[in-house]
């Protein structure tokens, strides 16, 4: 078992390694002068020649990896372009701001998710299995980016329950509770995808489980439905739940970006797309590399929790 | 006599099977006229559709000369839905098609390589399985400028790995057969037999399931487009129409961007009902 993890762990390296010169590759790749926005038309080859060794830009692509790595480990990611301070100053805090959504989004896909799988799943082919089922066709196919308003629209408009976007309420305390009201709204839209993914899988299992021989065997010696359920079954569909929701992550990821944006939620999503617009690398690799490190510490936690919950691995 | 008749009927059939299931037959003819409708956009659009008209902002639906209304810069609704889908439709489309192509060749590899060779590509296919494709769209998007190649690059990246996992899957399955074995002890080079023999036995599977992943990415695509990463104003665009609504669906004018919205999910419908429909007539 420890071996297991271990092993998982030194497996990381290498990807990493490539994902790290991936995403340093997006500044190589990009139009020819990185620095162009810092040169003006008045300076001499001489002083631009200065700013490019400032920048490091004369030297050999690999020793620019390897600087470029050391600025991530060492002080976040070097000089912001557009804004002439720290990238890390820029990046860390909507980071976190992301992270919030994120895990919030995850809650909502899991519950929500697993919910109407097993609601669906123990009526299978009765009408709530198909209207459930219906509601699943309907909603993955929707765009999420106008299924974000709609929800804008009915809980901040319509119905007034909720606030219409950002994060705190500016003459709120800034507390817990108010964070949380924050948050339903946008995790909600957010969760769109992969919560229906969720549900999929979940409907699946439990129907493939019901129908299992020593399911049948259990009902036919008289244990009532709820123990069977309760026990059997939830026990049965617990790693497809766990695999399904290491597979959502990318949706989970992908829905907070799209969501950002259109309730003002003050995250990574927000910052890259800005980024993006003024052409600030180092902004933009900071954040890619980033969440691209977080995909990959949440797989290898589903990797490891799936080995926990086999048996035939737990005993080895 | 028999044998003669017995290919046209199993045709007949064949079709037979897809007119009766309703949805199949619905999801194209949706298609049908989407298709109708974005090639024949510039007769039967009644506006020019990037013409904005200052004195008309805003009409509701209904109105007198703009069935669907007005955007907040005058611009009939109705002009740029019929033109939105152009962009949306060829990206989807060229994009599939591309991630079909490589995702093919990718899981025949995997399924007729060496034990090495297939364990690693196929572990690398799973990692890319939950990959936030997002983040491939941000990058694209910072190395070219955001543009329709942002999207067609996202798609493709997004697709390849469930096309790959698919075809892996179905070709192990075939290479245990006796005709992949008769194939090789007539002496069949590898990639003969790949090419010949085990490549049309997947088609019908790869095009059933590319069916879907057209509709699923217009409908991504169209997300994509309307953060400002995919097809461009003033293009219209259904995806770009959900932006430029958004301003003003809160407003009193939900229009602007519910009907861009409607077309998206029914065009994705209609590709997930013809999939279904496919896979009834080419899989029974």
């Amino acid at each position: 078992m420890t071996r297991q993890i271990l092993w998982r762990l030194v497996n990381l390296v290498p990807l990493l390694f490539v994902i790290s010169l991936l995403v340093f590759f997006i500044s190589q790749a990009g139009p020819a002068d990185p620095i162009k926005d810092v040169l003006s038309q008045k300076m001499s080859a001489e002083q631009i020649e200065q700013i490019r060794q400032a920048y490091g830009l004369d030297q050999t692509a690999w020793s620019q990896y390897l600087h470029w790595l050391r600025d991530m480990f060492t002080n976040g990611g070097g000089i912001s372009l557009s804004v002439r301070s720290p990238v890390s100053g820029i990046v860390y805090p909507a980071f976190l701001n992301t992270l919030i959504l994120g895990a919030a989004t995850t809650v909502v896909t899991v519950v929500l998710g697993v919910l109407i799988g097993f609601a669906a799943g123990i009526r299978h082919g009765r009408p709530a299995d198909r209207a459930a089922m219906l509601f699943v066709q309907i909603g993955s196919n929707l765009p999420i980016y106008w299924f974000g308003l709609i929800i804008i629209w009915l809980t901040a408009v319509r119905w007034n329950w909720l606030p219409a976007g950002g994060m705190h309420d500016l003459r709120g305390d800034g507390g817990f509770g108010d964070l949380l009201l924050h948050l339903i709204a946008p995790a909600f839209a957010a969760s769109l995808v992969s919560m229906l993914i969720v549900a999929r899988f979940v409907r699946a299992a439990v129907i493939e489980s019901a129908q299992s021989d020593y399911i049948r065997t259990y009902r036919s010696q008289g244990f009532g439905r709820a123990a069977i359920l309760g026990k059997h079954i939830g026990r049965n569909i617990l790693p497809p739940i766990v695999n399904t929701t290491g597979l959502t992550v990318g949706s989970v990821i992908t829905g907070v970006v799209f969501v950002e944006t259109i309730f003002s939620w003050p995250g990574l999503g927000s910052v890259l797309l800005n980024a993006i617009a003024g052409s600030d690398y180092p902004v933009i690799q900071s954040g890619i590399l980033l969440v691209a490190v977080v995909f990959v510490v949440v797989n290898l936690i589903t990797d490891v929790l799936l080995d926990l919950l086999n048996p035939r691995l737990r005993h080895a | 006599m028999t044998a003669v008749i017995a290919p046209p009927r199993l045709r007949r059939s064949a079709v037979a099977r897809f007119v009766r299931n309703r949805e199949a037959l619905l999801g194209l003819v949706v298609l049908v006229v989407v298709i109708g409708i974005s090639v024949l956009a510039p007769w039967l659009a009644p506006h020019d559709p990037n013409a904005g008209d200052p004195e008309s902002v805003l009409l509701p639906t209904g109105s007198a000369g703009h069935l669907l209304g007005t955007d907040d810069q005058g611009r009939d609704v109705l002009s740029r839905l019929l033109y939105g889908g152009r962009g949306a439709l060829v990206v989807a489309t060229v994009s599939v098609a591309a991630a079909l192509v490589i995702g093919t060749l990718l899981g025949l590899t995997g399924a007729f390589a060496g034990r090495r060779t297939s364990g690693v590509l196929m572990r690398v296919i799973d990692l890319l399985f939950a990959f936030p494709v997002i983040l491939v769209a941000l990058s694209l998007a910072a190395i070219v400028q955001p543009g329709p190649g942002v999207l067609i690059g996202t798609v493709v990246f997004g697709a390849v790995p469930y096309v790959t996992r698919i075809v892996y899957a179905e070709a192990k399955i075939e290479r245990g057969k006796d005709y992949v074995e008769a194939a090789r002890s007539l002496g069949a080079s590898e990639p003969a037999i790949l090419l010949t023999e085990v490549l049309p036995n997947l088609v019908s599977s790869v095009v059933i399931y590319g069916t879907s992943l057209v509709g699923i990415n217009i409908v991504f695509t169209a997300s994509l487009s309307a953060l400002g990463l995919g097809i461009q104003p003033p293009n219209p665009d259904w995806g770009r129409m959900l932006a430029e609504g958004a301003k003003v669906l809160v407003t009193g004018s939900p229009g602007v961007a519910t009907f861009p919205a409607v077309a998206i999910l029914l065009v994705a419908l209609a590709f997930n009902w013809l999939g279904d429909g496919l896979r009834d007539v080419l899989n029974p």
